[in-house]
């Protein structure tokens, strides 16, 4: 099922999320790119803003629930909604149902696109049942150098934390090093952040810790808001480590990325 | 506790080395434990369904489990007493003690009397009250109160330990914990010839057959109830269950969860005082059942809060709790099961604060043994009586109106992009504007989003197929 010009591919609409939008739009193009290429239909409504979880998280249900309903209408005719993000996903998938009681249509309908909705490395492996070797990919232990993984925990649910790590890292050229404790998490809860920020820093601190004793050089991150927090303390720290979603790095060996831009 | 303690009280932990060493040291230990007690068994997750659905079935008909088990006890020459609050927990402990003319309390560990302070209660009354659990012991020692529910001192290491045993006890400074143990353990078993009082909480009193169930691995407990005339002991209302059968799930699951153990050294089944031809036990037994707002929480929507065990797995698993400890929570249960039990027991606190000090990890909702969502309750607390101050929260709200327009998002993606990127350099913010201020006041800089953003290159892309 392979190559772009395979056009029986299921139809996928594309949830970039805000953050992939605005502060990691290289992973978005990766991520379509990498569909595309595996012969999905990619669409990607432009009416898509944000997904609600902030606002579900921050304890607005209302407010969440309004953002979640604008997304039947934006993708009427998908066969799955896919996202790079567990967070997003997450919420569409796991949480909805608990802001969607009322039984109206239109909360009908976003139920049932819960149903179709993933995250990147889940839609991979649970639906489209591509591994790198179907692909004739032979694992390579050059490239990125160390490489380790670090659990998103919003994929909590979607994908546990073993089989997501051994998911991407299936994927990536390099020595994998283990990451102790890479199944915590790195401190960002998005309002959390910046409403508890010593207590942020210091869950930041011990993943950089931990990320340190690893050796790894490459980092594979697949969540926007740990990239964020994670990104944001290596570069205080003055450490060059590579933050990559699985994403970029499939699409590289796959040679459909995006240039690496800014 | 003072407005706003809370993050201070958490800032100032974050700050302290060697209390962090000593709390990744002790709970990822735990845990890792844990992990492996749980694999042992063979199918954990319907174990856990089931433990969850008998607590459910408690907590739903609970007045009727509570008149059997009143009547179980008093059959087997127990005496039952109900507390509504705190105050009247301590006002019937402190009038059995007066009754029987009791002097020294020996007392197991139970979070249960740290939430009424029945010590202080006590000694108000002149009896004198000791803990005997070694980690109790420490923590009475040395004038603090447990930060941990199963390992009240895992916030101290040996050394600290040493310091007080030297301070109090007289004890030489050492490195050797079994010298440290032995001096406790001397101490303690004068106590126990002494006491004329044994006071306790309990894990689980069974419905059917009126037994306190009480687990712990020190064998003290041992003495508190079995060489005192005299044995109180103080449980939730929460703490029932059905049947024999039933308390089996729960056994299976508590000490694997608490410290990874199949069971625990002790695991007693307390039924009724001592009998004509029994060599040891109390006279007299007495059972306290507190609600103390207990009933109150049945009522709301995170009443499954009350299928707690107190196994504080969860705080082992927490990061934030291994950021900062229990202390800092200024609660008597710490940890995310402290999040929300804390607010609900005492919804006058002002403790809206705790339920938001949490990134909803779900590592807690992971290893709950009865399967509590505790991350759903922090959100349904967040919603309700912890909300965000004011002004966040309108801000939010006007948010959440402007994202339903896709014209205003890209308008705001722009100006913050802007924004941002006018405050860069290399890529990278070292001080961000408000209001994301306090993400560069931590040790973390802030990116700069790139000039063009995903739905710019898409379009681009698309644009340029045509």
């Amino acid at each position: 099922m392979t190559g772009a010009a395979a056009t029986g591919g299921p139809r996928v609409g594309f949830l970039v999320t805000c953050l992939v939008d605005t502060f990691y739009p290289r992973v978005g193009m990766a991520a379509a790119a990498v569909l595309e290429h595996l012969g999905c239909r990619v669409v990607f409504p432009e009416g898509q803003t944000c997904c609600g979880q902030p606002f579900y998280t921050a304890g607005l249900p209302d407010e969440a629930r309004a953002l979640l309903l604008r997304l039947p209408d934006l993708f009427p005719e998908v066969d799955h909604v896919v996202s790079p993000s567990g967070s997003c996903a997450s919420l569409i998938r796991l949480h909805a149902r608990h802001l969607c009681t009322r039984g109206t249509e239109v909360e009908k309908r976003l139920l049932s696109l819960a149903e179709r909705t993933w995250e990147f490395t889940a839609f991979l492996r649970d639906v489209l049942g591509v591994t790198p070797k179907s692909l004739g990919l032979s694992p390579e232990e050059k490239g990125e150098g160390e490489i380790t993984y670090h659990y998103p925990c919003h994929l909590r649910g979607l994908l546990d934390a073993e089989s997501a790590r051994s998911t991407c890292l299936d994927w990536v050229q390099g020595a994998r090093v283990a990451l102790d404790r890479f199944d915590q998490c790195c401190g960002f809860g998005g309002v959390f952040s910046v409403e508890s920020p010593e207590i942020s820093q210091a869950m930041l601190e011990d993943k950089l810790g931990c990320l340190q004793r690893s050796g790894a050089r490459t980092l594979v991150c697949n969540e926007g808001g740990c990239a964020l927090q994670i990104g944001g303390g290596l570069n205080r720290a003055g450490r060059p480590v590579r933050i990559a979603h699985v994403a970029e790095l499939i699409a590289e060996r796959l040679g459909v990325a995006p240039e690496r831009g800014e | 506790m003072a407005r706003d303690s809370f993050r201070e009280r958490a800032a100032a932990a974050t700050h302290d080395k060697r209390l962090r060493a000593a709390l990744y040291s002790a709970t990822t230990g735990i845990d890792a434990r844990r992990r492996k007690a749980w694999a042992e068994l063979e199918d954990v997750e319907a174990l856990r369904e089931q433990a969850a659905s008998i607590k459910d079935r408690v907590l739903g008909d609970l007045d009727r489990y509570l008149d059997q088990v009143t009547e179980s006890l008093e059959r087997v020459g127990a005496r039952v007493h109900r507390a509504r609050t705190r105050e009247e927990a301590t006002e019937i402990v402190v009038r059995i003690a007066r009754e029987e003319g009791c002097r020294l309390a020996a007392k197991g560990k139970s979070m249960t009397t740290e939430e009424i302070d029945l010590n202080s209660a006590l000694e108000a009354a002149g009896v004198e009250v000791v803990e005997t659990d070694l980690g109790e012991y420490v923590i009475q020692l040395a004038g603090e109160k447990p930060s941990h529910i199963t390992a009240p001192i895992v916030h101290k290491d040996l050394a600290a330990v040493s310091e007080i045993f030297e301070k109090r006890l007289g004890v030489p400074r050492t490195d050797d914990p079994r010298v440290l143990v032995e001096a406790a353990r001397e101490a303690l078993r004068d106590v126990y010839r002494r006491c004329d009082l044994g006071i306790t909480g309990a894990n689980f009193v069974v419905a059917e057959s009126g037994s306190v169930v009480i687990v712990m691995n020190e064998g003290n407990g041992r003495f508190c109830t079995s060489l005192p005339p005299t044995h109180v002991v103080l449980a939730g209302i929460e703490k029932l269950v059905p049947t024999l059968e039933d308390l089996a799930v729960f056994l299976r699951l508590l000490a694997r969860s608490a410290t990874g153990q199949r069971i625990t050294t002790d695991t007693l089944l307390l039924t009724g005082p001592r009998r004509v031809g029994d060599a040891d036990g109390p006279r007299s037994l007495h059972v306290v059942f507190l609600d103390a707002g207990r009933s109150r929480i049945l009522a709301t929507d995170q009443s499954s809060i009350l299928r707690c065990i107190r196994c504080g797995a969860c705080l082992n698993v927490c990061p934030v709790y291994r950021s900062i400890g229990g202390h800092a929570y200024g609660t008597v249960y710490p940890g995310p099961v402290g999040k929300v039990l804390a607010p609900l027991l005492d919804p006058d606190g002002d403790l809206g604060a705790l339920p938001r000090a949490s990134t909803l990890c779900r590592a807690c909702a992971d290893v709950c043994p009865v399967k509590i969502d505790l991350p759903e309750l922090l959100v349904s607390l967040r919603a309700s009586t912890a909300r965000l101050p004011w002004l966040r929260c309108q801000g939010l709200r006007a948010a959440a109106l402007a994202l339903r327009s896709p014209a205003l998002y890209v308008w705001l993606q722009r100006a913050i992009r802007g924004r941002l990127r006018r405050r860069a350099r290399n890529g990278w913010i070292d001080s961000a504007p408000w209001p994301l201020a306090p993400w560069t006041r931590a040790e973390r800089d802030l990116r700069a989003p790139p000039s063009r953003s995903f739905r710019d290159l898409w379009r681009e892309r698309e644009g340029g197929k045509r």
